[in-house]
């Protein structure tokens, strides 16, 4: 596992087309790039208008057109683009001095003549294409690339390839690089905002947090098992990564229905029952979001010290000073709660106290957490009327089965759903904001281009 | 002991019926937009409105699991019983279809989107969760009254049951529902900006769950006026 690694190069690749498919070949070997998506996408000259500076310029063209009520093709072809632009442009400017009161703001035109500098981009691919004759059709392959990619790339590709590269843009985008046991968690990571160049690689925490809070809503050995086999063979046949953090879940599942409800079938106690006592969940529900957003902050601290952002670091202090109070309240310590108190306020005066109006989110945040007993007793309720209903069928064997996988799918498919996507909820949202401090742009992987532009 | 048990099925109609009636709108409106944008090739994009569907239809197994709890419960209903039934289900039932409605209304902003880019259905799923939230809270205040009155759990029935402070309670969650329908609009512009550029993501996240903190503060009063009660 490493810390942050910042993507410097931008590069650009024009080949052959009749040469893509080798080239396509070396770069799946390398890695470069995920298999599916080159067979999925080969097939022609390709432009992706959204890795340009991250901004879909296409749409804004598209917005702009319809508020002047011109229709368009939902392709353009690069010859129109150019001349479409422009006749937005003039049009808008021609309507404005008439006293037109569209809807288009100064910063809806900037983007739009931005798209000119897009249009100045693809032309300088094509003078490059143009000096060689023979380069009849070419493909472009772009995105970032760190320095060891493009020295890959540079081993690998030929002389009718050329590759640009662009020295470190002022927001340069970042990636996490995990290792090979801890990247069963990157559709997570890719999930949340973009991390900060410097700050630490948390996605192990936040891997193992998304397991814990999913087995807690979702604790049940037959769903788990079921979630477990089903994905453990769609990782097997398609080496996706989300199938392998399918099959984690699953784990996690079965774990907390050994302990929340046992097993009878294989005369296992269940070793903290809580459901038969809602109450006790929400207790340890609101005790694991009590350390839980304790972790968070500490976390927080700690990357917002890595890059220099002390007020900010303050006020994650502060919020763990409150946690502290309400531990000195429950211990009736009147010197815990004091102390605390004061630090607390001077850390919020070092901070800014405009950071005052996030402090209600201290508390929103915490009682966020009881979804966990919610959503865990609605699953630990559904499957027992499930288990009753089917107590029927217990005397015909394959009915029974039967029965029971057909109920236990529909209970995964439904509750499975708003199991995952709550357990998301928490982790990025509630726990996200205290432990991950985002702000760069996110990292685009060099890759085969998806809109097909005709010239 | 007959009105106790006409208070039973008043509950479980209550809690089934208010927020099924959300969830098969949200869905319409989902299905209807999906159908529109389906096409042949695309098998992806029908898992993807299948899901945000689903999503839909959860306050109304909220709404079915309170419902079965108070049908399926044993024993006959003490008249405070029956009365914190009927509570609970208008606790679950009015925040739920409220919630229905909002992520109805989100889902079909989100379901454009992935239209548009398919990268955007996990994150779009997240502003489609928000208003959920609050049917969450439904469910959690209503299940902590089932537990007040022993009609889960195996806490005791208290002798003397504060039927108006539950009363209270339960409006205070019922007017929370409203605050669902503010978290969608706020989520469909978070998903409008989404698709605009992916990069807004956190900042859009953030706005939209604003709304969602009244309705933790009113899940804290409740949950003090419950402490209050002898419920907690």
């Amino acid at each position: 596992m490493k810390l942050m690694v910042k993507g410097v190069y931008r590069v650009a690749l024009i080949c052959k087309k009749e040469k893509l498919k080798d080239i396509a070949k070396k770069l799946i070997k390398e890695e470069v790039y995920e298999p599916k998506k080159v067979e999925k996408e080969y097939g022609g000259p390709y432009v992706d208008s959204s890795l340009i500076k991250g901004i879909g310029y296409e749409n804004h063209i598209r917005e702009a057109l319809q508020k002047i009520g011109r229709k368009v093709n939902i392709a353009f072809k690069f010859d129109e683009m150019e001349s479409i632009i422009i006749e937005v442009v003039e049009k808008i400017e021609r309507l404005k001095k008439e006293g037109w009161k569209g809807k288009i703001d100064d910063v809806e035109m900037a983007k739009i003549w931005a798209s000119l500098e897009y249009i100045e981009y693809l032309k300088l691919v094509k003078k490059v294409m143009d000096k060689d004759e023979k380069l009849d059709s070419f493909v472009l392959l772009e995105g970032w690339s760190d320095a060891r990619g493009i020295e890959v790339l540079r081993g690998m590709l030929g002389k009718d390839i050329q590759v640009f590269e662009h020295i470190e843009d002022s927001r340069a985008p970042t990636k996490v690089e995990n290792g090979n046991y801890w990247s069963v968690f990157d559709p997570l990571i890719e999930l949340y905002p973009p991390f900060k160049y410097g700050t630490i690689n948390i996605s192990p925490i936040i891997g193992l947090s998304f397991l814990f809070i999913f087995g807690m809503m979702f604790a049940n050995i037959v769903d788990g098992t079921i979630v477990f086999l089903i994905t453990s063979v769609l990782f097997t046949r398609k080496k996706d990564k989300m199938y392998a953090l399918g099959a984690l879940m699953g784990l996690s599942s079965v774990a907390f229905g050994l302990v929340f409800e046992g097993c009878t079938l294989c005369g296992i106690q269940p070793f903290y029952p809580v459901f038969e006592e809602p109450i006790k969940f929400l207790v340890l529900v609101m005790g694991f979001a009590f350390i839980h957003q304790i972790i968070g902050n500490i976390l927080g601290i700690a990357n917002n010290l890595a890059i220099g952002e002390r007020k900010d670091a303050a006020f994650r202090a502060m919020s763990v000073l409150i946690y502290v109070i309400a531990v000195g309240y429950v211990l009736g310590s009147e010197a815990l709660m004091v102390g605390s108190g004061i630090l607390a306020l001077l850390l919020l005066l070092y901070s800014g106290l405009e950071k005052a109006t996030e402090m209600p989110h201290i508390l929103s945040h915490f009682i966020s957490y009881a979804r966990i007993f919610a959503i865990g007793i609605s699953h630990y309720t559904i499957v027992s009327v499930v288990g009753g209903l089917l107590q029927t069928f217990l005397g015909n064997g394959v009915v029974f089965i039967g029965s029971l996988l057909f109920a236990h799918f529909i209970v995964i498919f439904i509750e499975g759903i708003i199991a995952f996507v709550h357990t998301l909820r928490l982790c990025i949202l509630e726990f996200g904001t205290k432990a991950v401090v985002s702000g760069d742009a996110s990292f685009t992987p060099i890759r085969f281009n998806k809109k097909h532009i005709e010239w | 002991m007959i009105e106790s048990e006409l208070l039973r099925i008043l509950a479980a109609v209550l809690s089934i019926g208010i927020p099924g009636v959300g969830s098969a709108y949200a869905m319409q409106r989902i299905g209807e937009l999906s159908e529109s944008l389906l096409e042949k090739e695309e098998k992806g994009f029908f898992t993807n409105s299948l899901i945000f569907s689903v999503l839909a239809e959860t306050p109304a197994i909220y709404g079915l699991l309170v419902g079965l709890i108070v049908l399926v419960s044993s024993g006959s209903f003490a008249e405070a019983q029956g009365i914190v039934a009927v509570l609970a289900s208008i606790a679950v039932a009015i925040p739920g279809a409220a919630a229905a409605y909002a992520i109805g209304l989100v889902s079909q902003a989100a379901l454009v989107a992935v239209k548009e880019n398919r990268r955007l259905f996990g994150k779009s799923l997240i502003f489609a969760a928000l208003p959920e939230a609050i049917a969450i809270y439904g469910l959690i205040v209503a299940l902590l009254f089932l537990n007040g009155v022993g009609i889960i759990g195996t806490g005791t029935t208290p002798s003397i049951v504060n039927v108006e402070k539950v009363a209270l309670a339960t409006l205070v969650t019922a007017l929370s529902g409203l605050v669902a329908i503010f978290i969608g609009r706020v989520a469909v512009s978070g998903i409008k900006s989404l698709a605009k550029d992916e990069g807004t993501f956190g900042q859009s996240l953030i706005i939209a769950v604003l709304p969602e903190s009244i309705a933790l503060y009113i899940l804290i009063t409740v949950l003090l006026i419950l402490t209050n009660s002898g419920f907690i």
